[in-house]
């Protein structure tokens, strides 16, 4: 084998490992902000465990939830819940849809393609091809 | 005497969960959003062959049909922020002058769209691609935070120069640079994208 070969393949190797490396570091970079919100999640849930463990439970999380709850947490909580619904429904419904559309329009395509093959296929036997 | 209740963040912890789960259903519709995009660009083409003759395939149609269904596939891993690496280490290799330059499949797939000799169909398959792109340009830039950071980041430049045309002319002109903006970011997505896939394990004859 050719020296210049060599290189250029041990060069094609670097590359090929290096997208690995930095497609790898950019899926660990998009989910440090996912994994920073739920340690913040589980910071506020151990305080308020351990708040709740005390003698007024019940009234706290009364008050907290009914009357020191900001009307920007009541809006941010029903936009939440029903953008939640409306997410988790158009995903069932549009991953279904694309599903069925795909496996429809492979099936198609390849009755076409394998139309396309025969074709050519009896035009190589008309000219006594093999 | 009353008691001193203790402050829960109970409450901040359900918004921030709320916020978390919202965040990701919103990519993921957006995900299905751009596969039915590209699927009813693959309609579309597939309704051409139709109206002509079924049996023959031509070069560009097979290779455009290739690209889509890749970027079908490659759709949930579009996004600024986990592409830049990938971006920086072809930059690197592009300026240092790599003895092979990693594949462009959308040029790839222009070239074979351009050698079609039916006039008609070029025109098609070319302006699907550009639908394509132009798909997937968009969905890059607002289907994720670091799209919108992006997003951001280019509006001043874009808004300050379309402001130097004509007044008559000033919409036109900035649509006519969103549309390039975005061909061009939707080409480049797909490439480096592609390079993030195993290559194939045996090629496909049939173009």
């Amino acid at each position: 084998m050719p020296e210049s070969k060599l290189v250029q393949d041990n060069a094609q190797l670097d590359f090929s490992a290096g997208i690995q490396k930095a497609d790898r570091l950019g899926a660990f970079l998009i989910s440090l902000p996912k994994w920073a919100a739920y340690a913040v999640i589980a910071w506020q849930i151990r305080l308020s465990i351990e708040a709740l463990v005390g003698k007024y439970a019940f009234p706290s999380l009364l008050t907290r939830f009914w009357r020191q709850a900001s009307a920007w947490e009541v809006v941010c909580w029903i936009a939440g819940m029903l953008g939640l619904l409306l997410g988790l429904y158009s995903r069932r419904l549009l991953n279904r849809q694309v599903a069925r559309d795909l496996s429809r329009l492979d099936t198609l395509e390849k009755r076409l393609d394998d139309l396309a093959g025969s074709r050519v296929g009896s035009a190589a036997g008309d000219r006594g091809q093999p | 005497m009353t008691p001193t209740l203790p402050f829960l963040y109970l409450p901040d912890a359900v918004t921030l969960i709320l916020l978390l789960l919202v965040l990701d259903a919103l990519r993921r519709v957006a995900v299905i959003h751009i596969r039915q995009e590209l699927l009813i660009i693959r309609k579309e083409m597939l309704a051409f062959r139709l109206a002509g003759d079924p049996a023959r395939v031509d070069a560009g149609y097979a290779a455009l049909r290739r690209l889509i269904d890749s970027s079908i596939t490659l759709a949930p891993r579009l996004s600024p922020a986990r592409l830049l690496f990938i971006y920086r280490l072809l930059r690197k290799s592009v300026k240092r002058g790599s003895p092979a330059p990693p594949p462009d499949p959308a040029r790839e797939v222009g070239d074979r769209i351009a050698g079609a000799s039916d006039r008609d169909c070029r025109e098609k398959l070319r302006r699907l691609q550009m639908e394509m792109s132009l798909s997937l340009g968009t969905f890059f830039l607002v289907a994720s935070l670091s799209g919108w950071a992006l997003l951001l980041a280019a509006m001043p430049g874009m808004m300050k120069r379309s402001i130097t045309h004509h007044p008559e002319h000033r919409t036109d002109a900035f649509f006519d640079m969103a549309e390039r903006v975005l061909g061009r970011l939707g080409r480049h997505a797909q490439r480096i994208g592609a390079l993030t896939e195993p290559p194939p394990k045996h090629q496909d004859t049939r173009s």
